[in-house]
């Protein structure tokens, strides 16, 4: 009666270009293209990760072409109507994840076995859990408490009774850390927690997911190499070092030192002893001058984890547009006075006298050895730049500027710089001469930030396994931090001495018993701490180190809202973050900005349920 | 013979048979003579009246059909004696609305008056259709309950049609169109890359091929098209050969469509002051604007000075008076066996915007065939070709002539100069304030649109018995559409966000579209007081749409290559689409009249449609597929045929209408209710995503509608009144409700909706005056409605609309209304500012600042933020009250046809204005800006002019919301008939005619009636399009 080939195509017609997800799943390329798309929508969260992690701490700012959603996140003022506010991208990433598993568990239920041989559907089974970790992490820095929600549930109103019910998590590792990252006096195990929902804070998020990966993920990373022939792919997939970063870094937040050491240390490793090969110590590959190409290129030498871009595949982001003047960017976003002071007052080059002065205040820098200030492979023109009409001051002028600057000569610095934009450059490096890139990649975990992350656990981290000797893991952290851990080894570098701060140790960063300060303009030396018998002082103030090299080595890079929370909450104090983000607001607004922050619940974002755009 | 008569009065005989006197008279109480009276089911001859209109009849009892048959020139009635002993009966004239005309409706014959359903007939024919190019735009005004927009005054661009209200908010709100039995595609479903442009289904049909045209409302026809249903129905017949001889027509028509009246801009001084007082309100210096902006500030020493120093008004360059040419023949014919009507017509069009036409080549085919004595065949053959070239609408932006005339700095000239200050003829490049240059884009940017459809049908009808026949319509659809654009580099801005300096596109549409339709009809009379017929059958379409666009970019800055494939690799852009869907019906319908007093209709139908949802609720499940089920019942009485009133001459008719029906729309989309996968790619590989949160439950909407209706014919029906009241409700609307955001997908489209419609409209048609020669008839019509949203999942939805306005969908609130500001004027001073008000980024309002009214905040009270608390309904395009007036006059072989309409109380977001008066940037402005705020203590209503808006002075508000009331004299018609004796052929006509010569309207843009999309949520916003003109034609017509 219908004349046409089958009743079964009449009733349900087979659509061309979207695939009803009854036609798909039929084999290992399908389920390769299900997970580029939940890589897919990892990009999407890029532009939200980079604004929310950098615009609220105080490294970056707006300036006055700047939107209200922009606005808002820098005044800790934020609207239902925010589209940076939304957590829908990040669930967006979740279901999509979970959707996946669900589907791989019920097709290829040997993932969940840890017989058998390593398979990609192994592979991909682990970097779907790994992503999501990822995406339920950062939702929770963000948001503070967030519904977890469990892979089983699909229909909308399953999920929406379970979120809104209350539950009972048994959290089998509900320990309160101590500072040192040792366990606290106030242990409880296995102890059922009622929430009422299903939001679950930092500190349970982490549980989950460090469970969840623990326990389910054998391998993780399919090597698209093999196919591809292009070797960054390996570190745009959550790969197994991606994996241990993540990891670290979720322990790390929760206090957890031991545990975040543990992940790190998989990463810092030797891989290859006998060629004696550490994958992610800070060899020479990006040493110096070619510290910028790690902006611009991947390299399993440094990248972990980048989410990857490319214009020519139709994948962009908007970085340039929100940092770049050059039309048609928009220059919404800027660097702030003190994000270039970190580059600016860094000083290379510079000795002390050393007399045998027992009064310390007299100590002062060798005259032949003043220094040079600026932090010539990381600052001027790579991470930030001064233009005028679009156009960069080029590294001379920027060290003739800094220079009048030492000698204190304002008028003349002021005539330079009149006119001048500060712009955020990491982003627009190697494409100056396109405004319309768009495409640079967003790294997720960098070799640097792994040292950095290892030489700030170190520095609180009183306690080795020979025995309580503190002084030796403060020398640790300060080779992370310095010239590199692996003395026996010269082609490892630490995270300055990769950028050329070691070549005296004068210019490394150490905490000896007295320690001197500089005039951060004239590098002049002008006073002393007495560090002596004060441990928690010298931590303190390597912690503060640490955190600058961090600012330096990392900026905009999406984490400094979360470095600074990190410690805040480490010390236990809140004006640690209130002051340092208070400081790029003037007037009654740094005092408003100052007291809000005061309180830890401003912080976190609301989680709006929708946005009401 | 004799024998017979004799058998039959024998058997008669026993009968008491009754002796009727009647007389028969024209509307005009004229008598009329030589007019055939007999009734039903006799077999002796009629009897005939005499001069003065009497006549006396035997008939067997007074339950009779009469059949009076009249002379030429007046419309054949039935009568039903209804135990009347004597009877007058008036005659209308051919031309005049009777109720008695027989009519094709749902396979089976009926006289108008029987059809219960609302339906408005005899809109075809080529009565008025001399001066339209689609069906649609003649129907404007005329038809009570349909409301209809013209889309642009692009040639050939169609009406936006809401039949009875708004039924929907996301699904399409187009009536259906049947072509010969083939339902047509829904149009919303046909997509386009020119912003602006809205595909015409109604365009590939040449109106003066239409013979018949109907326009169901309610009742049982909307029940039985089940699924496609609930926008109501437009059947179309075209080229019916009903005579046998041959006749052949031509027609052709030469006309001019004429520039609108042009928005007054700035000149070249005033535009200076503006500009510059912009700048200076910006964070720029005035040494760093001079030197970007040098143009400003030439003067006559200065050598590039001659380039700025015009006073252009650039909107003459972009507007010229058209030609239109319209050619057509057909020519009809055959014998009893076969019969056939064949036609051809040419239209070309050129639109008022330089560069834009339409054109046109049609043929059309039909012919029926006896091939058997008791089959019949009919086959209709379509094919159309339609080229155009468009011009884009303000969204369109750098491409749109209006919106580059409105913003080109007048100093500006179109052309060239070379270094001795000679004009050349090259265009003139884009200069530094960054405007394309309205003559490039009228001149050098192309879109063009080829379209090819073929439609055909084929039907087959064969008698099973006496009564009861059998049909099948197999219908072919092909519908190609191909469109191809190219942005030039010269003399235009760049586009995609300054990147690209020339484009090219192209966009690739194809729907093929089978559909068959079997079904029995029967029909029956008995004992000449009961009519029963009967209507079952099935229906099957299947729609196979492919679409395929292009982009490809930087192909060369000579602007040489204009096609794909060439451009700058990195920026290619490639997609495409393929979709199916397919629908099924089981229908029935049947209907019952019992003495011409009582009419009782009814109608049932289960429909599948592959769009929804397999795990729906609430639906039959036939073999574990959803089926919808619809249903109407509806009746009417003729209460002038009671006892108490049928011998009262004055009341020709009285009825009474109520229906109660049930019909669905499934344009719910095609993937909505099914999991499914996009592309989204990462890195080099093809990725998929989830493609939304599907809900497989997702269903049709289903509308129900009561309605009533009252037919009145007075004075020997030269007064025909008729009053409407309708209330519909749509439920399991569908709506993209909003999920929270831990379901990781923005929405989610479920059924939780439902809105009520409801309205009424009237008509009174008249012939007010005939005296010998001389004739007037009036036709007015007026309607109201209201659709307003019942019930909605989270009390309300609000939408983004193109230009920065916000439409919302609430609770008890028109459906889909302005949502935005209300500006209540101009802050004078600073001491008049309330202190501490500030805008959502925080910036503060001060003097020359619009005054938006602090209505609530995140505390539901004021608290001195200008935000999204603070915005209310701002109106909707729903009007008040909208209608036609229409009138014929006629002088022997002259005639007048005049025809207007009208429009009460729309709102419209004239989103040309806001660009056309926001003084944001360099743009050139419209004069209205001179009151703009500039001076302390000024008082005005148009705020000052600020770079880049900080305040927010411009944001959508009230200020953008005009009323877009309006009557406009649609058309004017003179015509004149040269007679026979003089000429060879049959008639000649000589007609002069006129388009849109009138418009009366507040709007502040050019035209107050457009539409831009099929859209229901981008009605009544006016995005630049070219606007409706004023069109004049001459015109002959003749047959052979």
């Amino acid at each position: 009666m219908l004349g046409i080939s089958s009743c079964e195509e009449f009733f349900n017609p087979t659509q061309g270009l979207v695939i009803q997800e009854t036609d798909f799943f039929n084999d290992w390329y399908d389920y390769r293209s299900a997970e580029m798309g939940l890589y897919a929508l990892q990009q999407n969260l890029a532009e939200q990760l980079l604004i929310l992690g950098e615009l609220r701490g105080d490294l970056l700012e707006v300036t006055e072409n700047a939107s209200r959603d922009l606005i808002e996140i820098q005044n800790f003022k934020i609207s239902e109507f925010n589209k940076y506010a939304s957590s829908r991208g990040f669930y967006e990433l979740i279901a999509g994840c979970n959707n996946l598993q669900r589907t791989l568990e019920h097709y290829h239920p040997e993932v969940m076995s840890e017989d058998g041989p390593v398979t990609n559907y192994d592979r991909l089974y682990g970097e779907i859990i790994v992503m999501r970790s990822w995406a339920y992490f950062n939702a929770v820095r963000i948001y503070g408490s967030i519904p977890y929600i469990p892979i089983s549930l699909t229909a909308i109103d399953e999920i929406e009774e379970f979120v809104n019910s209350p539950v009972t998590i048994v959290d089998s590792f509900d320990i309160l850390f101590a500072p040192d990252g040792r366990y606290n006096d106030t242990i409880f195990y296995d102890t059922p927690i009622t929430l009422t929902s299903a939001y679950l804070n930092l500190d349970q998020i982490v549980d989950s997911c460090t469970n969840d990966i623990l326990s389910n993920v054998k391998v993780t990373g399919v090597n698209h190499y093999i196919e591809n022939g292009d070797a960054s792919w390996e570190v745009t997939v959550w790969n197994e070092y991606a994996m241990e970063y993540l990891l670290g870094q979720m322990y790390l937040f929760q206090g957890n030192l031991l545990e975040a050491d543990r992940h790190f240390e998989r990463i810092l490793s030797i891989v290859d002893i006998e060629a004696d090969d550490v994958r992610y110590g800070l060899d020479k590959t990006f040493s110096k001058g070619s510290w910028k190409n790690i902006l611009t290129s991947i390299n399993q030498n440094e990248h972990i984890f980048v989410i990857w871009f490319g214009k020519g595949q139709h994948q962009t982001n908007e970085f340039q547009k929100m940092f770049s003047t050059v039309s048609p960017n928009s220059y919404e976003l800027k660097p702030t006075r003190q994000a270039v002071h970190n580059w600016e007052t860094n000083w290379d080059g510079f000795r002390y006298w050393y007399s045998d002065l027992t009064d310390h205040s007299l100590q002062a820098l060798n005259p032949s050895n003043l220094g040079t200030p600026g932090d010539i492979y990381r600052g001027a023109n790579i991470s930030y730049a001064y233009t005028k009409n679009g156009i960069p001051m080029s590294n001379n002028e920027v060290m003739e500027m800094l220079e009048l600057k030492r000698d204190q000569n304002d008028f003349e610095v002021e005539k330079i710089m009149k006119g001048i934009d500060t712009v955020v450059y990491k982003y627009t490096l190697g494409k100056q001469n396109d405004p319309f890139a768009r495409d640079a990649n967003f790294i997720v975990a960098r070799a640097a930030s792994v040292h950095l992350y290892a030489a700030e656990l170190y520095t609180y981290f009183a306690w080795v396994e020979l025995g309580e000797n503190y002084v030796i893991t403060l020398e640790l952290a300060e080779q992370y931090l310095n010239n590199g851990f692996y003395n026996g080894n010269s082609d490892q570098l630490g995270v300055r001495g990769r950028v050329g701060f070691t070549d005296h140790q004068d210019e490394e960063i150490h905490v000896p018993n007295i320690v001197y300060t500089r005039d951060p303009f004239t590098n002049e030396v002008n006073g002393y701490i007495d560090f002596t018998g004060n441990l928690a002082g010298k931590q303190d103030y390597l912690e503060e180190q640490i955190l600058a090299e961090r600012a330096r080595e990392l900026a905009f890079e999406g984490e400094r809202f979360y470095d600074l929370m990190r410690i805040a909450k480490r010390r236990g104090d809140n004006t640690f973050l209130a002051d340092k983000v208070a400081e790029k607001f003037s007037g009654a607004q740094a005092e408003e900005i100052r007291t809000k922050l005061m309180n830890e619940s401003n912080w976190y974002l609301p989680f709006y349920l929708g946005t009401a755009e | 013979m004799v024998s017979a008569a004799i058998l039959i009065s024998v058997s008669l005989a026993g009968q008491s048979e009754i002796e009727l006197n009647g007389k028969i008279f024209n509307s005009f109480q004229e008598p009329l003579g030589d007019v055939a009276v007999n009734y039903y089911g006799s077999l002796e001859s009629p009897v005939i009246t005499d001069t003065s209109g009497m006549f006396t009849i035997s008939v067997p009892s007074g339950e009779v059909w009469l059949n009076i048959s009249p002379v030429v020139g007046y419309m054949e009635k039935q009568v039903f004696l209804n135990d009347r002993k004597s009877i007058t009966i008036y005659l209308v004239e051919n031309e005049e609305e009777s109720g008695y005309e027989e009519l094709d409706y749902l396979g089976n014959t009926y006289r108008r008056r029987d059809i219960v359903s609302k339906i408005n007939t005899g809109l075809g024919g080529d009565k008025f259709s001399n001066s339209y190019e689609s069906f649609d735009q003649n129907l404007q005004g005329k038809v009570s309950g349909m409301y209809q927009t013209t889309f642009s005054g692009m040639p050939g661009s169609g009406t936006y049609m809401l039949l009875r209200g708004m039924n929907s908010i996301n699904s399409g709100n187009q009536p259906l169109i049947i072509v010969d039995g083939i339902p047509l595609e829904n149009p919303r479903g046909i997509h386009s890359t020119v912003s602006g442009y809205t595909y015409n289904p109604a365009a590939s049909i040449d109106p003066t091929d239409i013979s018949d045209l109907s326009i169901v409302k309610d009742g049982s026809a909307l029940s039985i098209y089940g699924l496609k249903g609930s926008n109501g129905l437009i059947f179309i017949e075209t080229l019916k050969p009903v005579e046998t001889n041959t006749s052949i027509e031509f027609k052709y028509k030469l006309g001019m469509s004429f520039t609108p009246d042009t928005i007054p801009q700035l000149n070249s001084i005033a535009y200076k002051t503006l500009a510059k007082e912009i700048l200076s309100s910006s964070t720029f210096k005035e040494e760093e604007y001079a030197t970007s902006y040098p143009g400003l500030f030439y003067t006559e020493t200065d050598p590039e000075y001659i380039r700025y120093s015009h006073n252009t008004n650039w909107q003459n360059e972009i507007f010229k008076n058209s030609i239109l040419q319209d050619v057509y023949v057909s020519v009809k014919g055959g014998d009893d066996i076969a019969r056939y009507g064949l036609s051809v017509g040419y239209l070309g069009h050129n639109g008022v915007i330089k560069n834009t036409n339409f054109n046109r080549v049609s043929t059309r085919f039909v012919g029926t065939f006896n091939i058997f004595s008791r089959m019949r065949m009919y086959v209709s053959a379509n094919l159309v070709s339609s080229t155009s070239k468009y011009k884009e609408s303000v969204l369109g932006n750098q491409t749109s002539p209006i919106l580059s005339a409105f913003h080109k700095s007048p100093q500006m000239f179109p052309k060239r100069y070379d270094q001795d200050n000679q004009v050349l003829e090259a265009i003139d490049d884009v200069d530094e304030l960054g405007i394309s240059n309205p003559k490039a884009v009228v001149e050098n940017y192309s879109a063009r649109n080829s379209n090819y459809r073929f439609l055909t049908s084929f039907k087959v009808e064969g008698d099973i018995s006496k009564k009861v026949k059998w049909n099948s319509i197999l219908g072919l659809n092909i519908n190609d559409i191909k469109e191809q654009i190219y942005m030039p580099n010269l003399g235009m801005e760049y586009y995609f966000d300054k990147e690209a300096y020339n484009v090219s596109q192209s966009l690739n549409n194809l729907l093929f579209m089978i559909s068959n339709d079997n079904y029995l009809v029967f029909k029956d009379q008995i004992d000449g007081v009961h009519t029963i017929s009967f209507r079952g059958g099935v229906r099957w379409q299947t729609n196979d749409y492919q679409e395929d666009l292009g982009i490809s970019m930087n192909s060369n800055e000579n602007d040489q290559y204009t096609n794909l494939g060439t451009g700058d690799n990195q920026l290619e852009f490639i997609t495409g689409l393929n979709q199916k869907w397919t629908w099924l019906s089981n229908y029935y319908t049947g209907s019952y009249i019992y003495k011409d007093k009582y009419l009782l209709d009814a109608a049932i139908s289960a429909d599948f449609s592959s769009r929804v949802g397999k795990e729906a609720e609430g639906v039959l499940k036939l073999g574990g597929q959803p089926f919808g089920i619809f249903y109407n019942i509806g009746g009417a009485w003729r209460i002038s045929n009671e006892s108490f009133m049928k011998d009262n001459p004055t009341i020709e008719d009285l009825k009474i209408r109520v229906n109660y029906g049930t019909s669905g729309n499934d344009d719910i989309g095609n993937n909505n209710a099914f999991k499914y996968y996009t592309l989204q790619l990462y890195r080099e590989t093809s990725g998929m995503i989830p493609g939304g949160f599907a809900n497989e439950t997702l269903k049709f909407e289903t509308t129900s509608q009561f309605s009533t209706g009252l037919d009145l014919g007075i004075m020997e029906n030269r007064l025909r009144f008729s009053l409407d009241y309708y209330n519909s409700r749509t439920r399991d609307m569908l709506i993209f409700e909003e999920l929270p955001a831990y379901m990781g997908y923005e929405v989610y489209p479920s059924n939780n909706a439902s809105m009520s419609n409801n309205g009424y409209g009237f008509s009174v048609n008249s012939r007010v005056f005939q005296k010998s020669k001389l004739s007037l008839d009036i036709g007015i019509s007026a309607s109201h409605y209201n659709s307003v949203i019942t019930e909605m999942a989270d009390n309300e939805i609000i939408t983004n609309i193109p230009g920065g306005g916000q439409i919302i969908n609430r609770v008890g609130d028109q459906a889909n209304s302005f949502y935005g500001y209300e500006f209540t004027g101009v802050y004078s001073s600073r001491a008049v500012v309330p202190a501490g008000l500030v805008n959502e980024k925080g910036i503060p309002f001060g003097a020359g600042d619009a005054i938006f009214s602090d209505l609530s905040g995140p505390d539901d009270k004021p608290d001195n933020v200008i935000n999204e608390y603070d915005k209310i309904v701002l109106g909707s395009s729903t009007p008040d009250y909208y209608g036609g007036v229409f009138m014929d006059l006629r002088y022997g072989r002259y005639g007048l046809h005049m025809h207007w309409q009208f429009v009460s109380g729309n709102e419209i977001y004239n989103h040309s204005r806001y660009l056309n008066e926001r003084m944001t940037d360099l743009s050139n402005q419209s004069s209205a800006v001179l009151n703009r705020w500039i001076y302390d203590g000024q008082e005005t209503n148009i705020p000052r002019s600020a770079w880049g808006d900080p305040v927010g002075n411009a944001d959508f508000s009230s200020r953008w919301i005009e009323d877009g009331s309006h009557v406009r004299l649609k058309n004017l018609t003179l015509s004149y008939t040269i007679p026979e004796k003089m000429l060879f052929f049959r008639d000649l006509d000589l007609f002069v005619t006129g388009t849109n010569l009138l418009t009366f309207s507040k709007y502040l843009s050019y035209d107050p009636e457009f539409s831009s999309s099929f859209d229901p949520m981008m009605q009544g916003i006016d995005l630049g399009l070219m606007p409706i003109t004023r069109t004049v034609m001459v015109g002959v017509k003749f047959g052979l």
